[in-house]
């Protein structure tokens, strides 16, 4: 009797618990509606993703504008503007089903907004040929259908269709003769079919958001407000993140000490996560036209030059990787095990000699101009401030230069007009848009992140080709592990570390967007705790 | 007087922007490149044809007289790199900039002259060697430095004040409590500002206290029987303060250089980030506006000033 | 950033047997303070020339692990965020430190005293255009006009140094012009002058070296003043990536700052000390040269 009540009491305490705990998994379980989102940005001249590239843009522009299809975790593709879509058999062409929807100023979203969208992407975008370029026309049958009549397989398209790449423009207010690159619009009142609607845009100073009550996914978004605010000193930010003045901080090129940092800090997660699409190998771009970077074996030289294990310790405190060529290890496509160059100065030494660069009598090889690039100083100079360093011990006078603005820098690279830069660029998710563009022969251009060093070769090209319209996923793998190979063993680009970065948010933070484009996906499913 | 000193800023403003004006253009590289980089690249046609929307390929002179004409009838032009009118851009700044400027220099001159008043009576007191010592140490401390320290003492190690900005990004106070919520942020960066010039103020009026203290209407104020604190706020004050906003407005265009690093480093929305940003993406238009009118400022403290010296002298005032 | 008074003109002081050169010396050998700032000036141009020969660690290369802080290594002052040696770079940074100082203050005293003198020996029109051209100067924000010519010009040291220059002589051209229009006026310029001496022997031969003394001071402060410009550009990245030099300490160390303080602790200190300095023996000449003035 007396272990009955003993037992019946536990059993009650229990299930009391079972209730308890039950509650409050279901209070999380439970996303809060209202709140306002504080995020930084590090500056924006536009809002319009179709123009620019990045996250100054990206950020803001995902919200305010939606696009035909959302990338999740593991790059997967959903429905999010489009309701559905359907290839055709030879996979030539792709016809999407538009969900019912209005722009914020009341006007239906209709398959010619889609239709100009996407011209005005492939027009305006910096790499937007590459993504749209195997588009041959496009047709629009009814308000809500849309069809992509492609040149050939193009795998990779899909991904691009997100509002970050392909942001669905209203035409009634941007078709108007004006220049897209700077139309008004851009900036002021702007208007899309996103979750947010844009509220205050004061430049240098904050955005501001507002929930779209009309936003076609019921429900939705949770958040009653998000300002971005722009705070362009790091350590200033640094600091508001851990003053709790900043609920989500993305890509906030925190250093690594930083990290360790904020890691200890309670209320705080930190994370590298969110980056996947956006993941970057960081390299030294020499300029293939100028003696003596032409000879194979002089950059392989200056590979070997390079302890790439002591930059990823120096620059991101060992939380990356060492570059195993153009692919980032996230990528799905990655293969590791290309050969690298060990690091060995002796070795650097004796093939230099080899190469006919011996040293002269003041102990000097040869000399070059390193640009630094503008942006993410934090990785940059000390990259740059270490190959000089290495470099002069083999007798090679390295000039570091930096560059006003970033347009300077970017001007410089794009006309050729340089000896050696350090650089990076986003992976993105389909190597037809990220890592292509810096190794075909045909896109020698006068572009930003184009193959500006200027590497040709028809056998790189062959793979290339040959992986972009591949539709077995294993056998496009084995392709870009080609590719992969190839670069490191040409030198195409002298690939150093991988990029590492982290996002930062407070623990109030529900469904933070750390999808593999991260912060610069729709935030409609993120809420806040109080 | 009044007028031919006005008709004068005018020509001192006009020199102002043709120096700029050619200065900027005499640098190496083209706004247009820089913009056209910032976008990731675009064909020759496009780029050809934004220098011709800002009007970049015509001769130098054309294009100076086409800006001074715009400028004549108060349109500064659109910002390259943020495609907004420059005027609009410098609307939202030139507020918070005189706020942090003047409240700065207020605190200066006031709590300056009391402690060099203080120091200039009891000569060779502790008090006086403190305020020497003061001056030098505030002479010598980078202005970002002092920034860094107090973030650092007051908003990190005791969380009194906030770290950077105006006013909470989220903020919804109106009003009453809206200004209070931009003077709890304005506290830090105006004391960070106003230490080093009240060391120089400190000094100055020290220095003309003691001069005006030994002078001959002195002495003969105080033979009269005058109270010492009647001598000194009614009579010697007045002369003593003289110096002191001369300095002041001639220093006005330093307060100004010192206002570009104290909002840096307190990302205080002003003048100061908005030169900065505008010279990290070479925006002509924005850069030209934002010297003209922090030239303008200049000239309109040292005016102000002028004015303000002519009803404190008597002997100014005699005259008239 | 003068902070001198007034050129208020101090009464021709009583001849007395010793040289005037004498007098100041032991004038100013009486200002303590001032005594310790010249020492210290001195130590630290000792260690910038012979310094680098001396301790031959080069600032450039990564010797030890990043933050390692002061005395936990053979590297007594400890290493930066890359793993280089602060004591190398504080000693090569001060070089180049101490020169964009020398150097700046120079262009700054040249222009300035040419401008001033010119003004205040010719006066009328040609004082009325040459004060209009100091004014245009002065009206400028110094930092910001500097930044753009840097900026545009690329930060190079000699850049750095110029702009330094040009935006900071007006002060120097109004104590020059108004000490010329005193002395002009005294009998033994007057004197010269009537036996037909030409005006460049009278500007620079007569009349600078009895209107110098007040010049000497602010000059000295000029350098002072170029050390707390220089950091201050260097904060907001305007500096040569291919020197070190304090401020780039600073700044490039600033990021840092939370965990690893003595990266800016120390240059900032010694900037500090090093201005400090200047202002002292400033401080010390005057007394030294301006008798009269002594007692502020």
């Amino acid at each position: 009797m007396h272990r009955m009540l003993g037992g019946g009491l536990r059993r009650l305490l229990t299930l009391f618990l079972i209730l308890l705990a039950g509650s409050f998994s279901m209070a999380s379980a439970e996303p809060r509606e209202g709140g306002t989102l504080k995020v930084f940005s590090s500056g924006w001249r536009t809002l319009n993703p179709a123009v620019q590239s990045g996250a100054s843009a990206g950020v803001p522009g995902s919200q305010i504008f939606a696009g035909l299809v959302e990338v999740r975790d593991n790059f997967e593709i959903t429905p999010y503007g489009a309701e559905s879509w359907e290839l055709s058999d030879d996979k030539m062409s792709v016809t999407f089903k538009l969900r019912e929807a209005k722009f914020h100023d009341g006007e239906p979203v209709t398959s010619e907004d889609v239709k100009f969208s996407l011209f005005a992407a492939r027009d305006n975008h910096p790499f937007g040929t590459v993504m749209f370029g195997r588009i041959k026309d496009v047709e629009t049958p009814a308000p809500d259908t849309v069809v992509f009549n492609l040149t050939e397989p193009t795998p990779g398209l899909m991904l691009s269709l997100q509002p970050l790449l392909m942001p669905i423009l209203p035409k009634h207010i941007y078709d108007d003769g004006q220049e897209l690159k700077t139309h008004l619009r851009n900036n002021e009142n702007v208007i899309g079919s996103g979750p947010f609607k844009l509220v205050e845009n004061t430049i240098g100073e904050r955005i501001v958001l507002e929930k779209n009550e009309g936003f076609f996914i019921e429900g939705r978004p949770y958040l009653d407000r998000i300002v971005i605010t722009a705070v362009s000193d790091q350590l200033t930010r640094l600091l508001m993140i851990e003053n709790g003045e900043l609920d989500y901080a993305p890509n906030v090129g925190l250093r690594y000490t930083d990290a360790d940092r904020l890691e200890k800090k309670e209320g705080l997660i930190v994370t590298s996560r969110g980056f996947e699409a956006l993941a970057a190998v960081a390299y030294l771009e020499l300029n293939l036209r100028k003696e003596p970077f032409t000879d194979v074996n002089v950059r392989r030289a200056l590979a070997h030059a390079l302890d790439r294990e002591l930059m990823n310790q120096i620059v991101f405190g060992g939380r990356s990787r060492v570059g195993e060529g153009p692919l980032h290890s996230n990528n799905p496509l990655f293969t590791p095990g290309a050969p690298a160059y060990e690091f060995d100065m002796e070795k650097a030494a004796a093939m230099l000699d080899e190469a006919g660069l011996t040293a002269g009598a003041d102990g000097k090889r040869f000399g070059f101009v390193l640009d630094i690039p503008t942006w993410a100083p934090h990785m940059w100079v000390p990259f740059a401030e270490y190959i000089q360093a290495q470099y002069s011990k083999l007798g090679i006078d390295v000039e570091l230069r930096r560059a006003p603005d970033f347009g300077t820098w970017a001007g410089r690279v794009a006309s050729w007009e340089y000896d050696a830069t350090v650089n990076g660029s986003f992976n993105y998710p389909d190597p037809t848009i990220g890592v292509e563009r810096h190794l075909r022969c045909d896109n020698i251009r006068n572009v930003t992140w184009s193959n500006t060093q200027g590497y040709c070769d028809p056998e790189m090209d062959e793979i290339l080709a040959k992986a972009a319209v591949e539709t077995d996923f294993e056998t496009r793998r084995a392709l870009y592990d080609q590719v992969q190979r190839k670069a490191m063993e040409d030198v195409a680009l002298l690939y150093l570390v991988q990029e590492y970065s982290t996002t930062v948010y407070t623990t109030k933070l529900g469904n933070p967007p750390l999808s593999p484009f991260g912060a610069l996906a729709p935030y409609y499913d993120v809420y806040l705790e109080d | 007087m009044i007028l031919r000193r006005i008709v004068y800023a005018f020509v001192l403003l006009l020199a102002v922007l043709v120096m700029n004006f050619a200065l900027i253009h005499l640098a190496p590289g083209d706004p247009v490149e820089t913009l056209v980089g910032e976008m990731g690249g675009a064909t020759p046609e496009f780029i050809e044809q934004m220098r011709a929307a800002y009007g970049l390929d015509q001769p130098f002179y054309i294009q100076l007289a086409t800006y001074l004409g715009r400028v004549a009838q108060g349109d500064f032009g659109f910002s390259l790199y943020f495609n907004r009118p420059v005027l609009e851009l410098m609307f939202h700044r030139i507020g918070p900039t005189i706020l942090l400027v003047v409240t700065a220099v207020l605190i200066a001159l006031t709590l300056g002259t009391f402690l060099g008043v203080l120091a200039a009576q009891r000569r060779n007191s502790w008090l006086s060697h403190l305020v020497t010592v003061f001056s030098l140490v505030g002479y010598s401390t980078p202005v970002f430095w002092v920034g860094i320290m107090l973030i650092l003492v007051f908003s990190v190690a005791l969380p009194i004040f906030p770290i950077a900005g105006m006013y909470q990004s989220d903020t919804s106070a109106t009003g009453l409590a809206f200004l209070l919520e931009v003077l709890h942020h304005l506290i830090l960066p105006a004391m960070t500002l106003a230490l080093i010039y009240l060391a120089f103020y400190t000094r100055l009026s020290r220095a003309s206290m003691i001069d005006v203290l030994d002078s001959d209407y002195v002495r003969t104020a105080r033979a009269k029987g005058l109270k010492n604190y009647l001598v000194i706020y009614k009579h010697a004050l007045r002369n003593a303060i003289l110096p002191v906003v001369t300095f002041a407005g001639l220093q006005f265009g330093q307060v100004l250089s010192g206002a570009v690093l104290v909002e840096t480093v307190f990302g205080w929305p002003g003048l100061g980030t908005l030169a900065y940003d505008s010279i990290l993406r070479r925006d002509t238009p924005t850069l030209l506006a934002i010297l003209f009118f922090s030239a303008s400022l200049v000239i309109v403290v040292n005016m102000v000033t002028d004015i303000v010296y002519r009803y404190i002298d008597p002997r100014m005032r005699a005259e008239q | 950033m003068t902070y001198i008074s007034q050129p208020s003109a101090p009464e021709v002081p009583v001849p007395e047997p010793v040289s005037p050169a004498r007098q100041a010396w032991r004038m100013f050998r009486a200002h303590h303070a001032a005594m310790a700032g010249l020492a210290f000036l001195g130590f630290i141009c000792l260690v910038s020339i012979v310094g680098p020969y001396l301790y031959t660690v080069s600032p450039r290369d990564m010797v030890w692990a990043p933050f390692t802080p002061p005395g936990a290594s053979q590297y007594i002052l400890g290493t930066d965020y890359l793993g280089r040696d602060l004591l190398a770079g504080l000693i090569n940074g001060g070089r180049i430190t101490i020169t964009v100082g020398l150097t700046a203050a120079l262009i700054a005293v040249t222009i300035g005293v040419t401008v001033g003198a010119f003004a205040g020996f010719f006066g009328g029109q040609v004082d009325n255009i040459l004060m209009r051209i100091t004014e245009f100067f002065q009206v400028l924000p110094y930092l910001l006009f500097a930044m753009v010519v840097v900026m545009l010009f690329s930060p190079t040291i000699i850049n750095i140094s110029i702009a330094i220059g040009i935006v900071s002589w007006t002060d120097m051209a109004r104590l020059t012009r108004g000490e010329f229009m005193r002395v002009r006026e005294m009998d033994y310029v007057k004197a010269e002058r009537s036996i037909g001496a030409r005006n460049a022997w009278l500007i620079w031969a007569v009349i600078l070296p009895n209107a110098a003394p007040p010049l000497i001071v602010v000059a000295a402060l000029a350098i002072g003043n170029a050390i707390l410009f220089e950091a201050g550009l260097s904060f907001l990245g305007l500096s040569d990536p291919n020197t070190m030099s304090w401020g780039r300490m600073i700044g490039d160390n600033r990021p840092f700052i939370l965990d690893n303080s003595w990266g800016v602790t120390l240059p900032g200190t010694i900037i500090f000390l090093t201005v400090l300095a200047v202002s002292l023996v400033g401080d010390g000449l005057n007394d030294a040269l301006n008798p009269k003035l002594r007692h502020r």
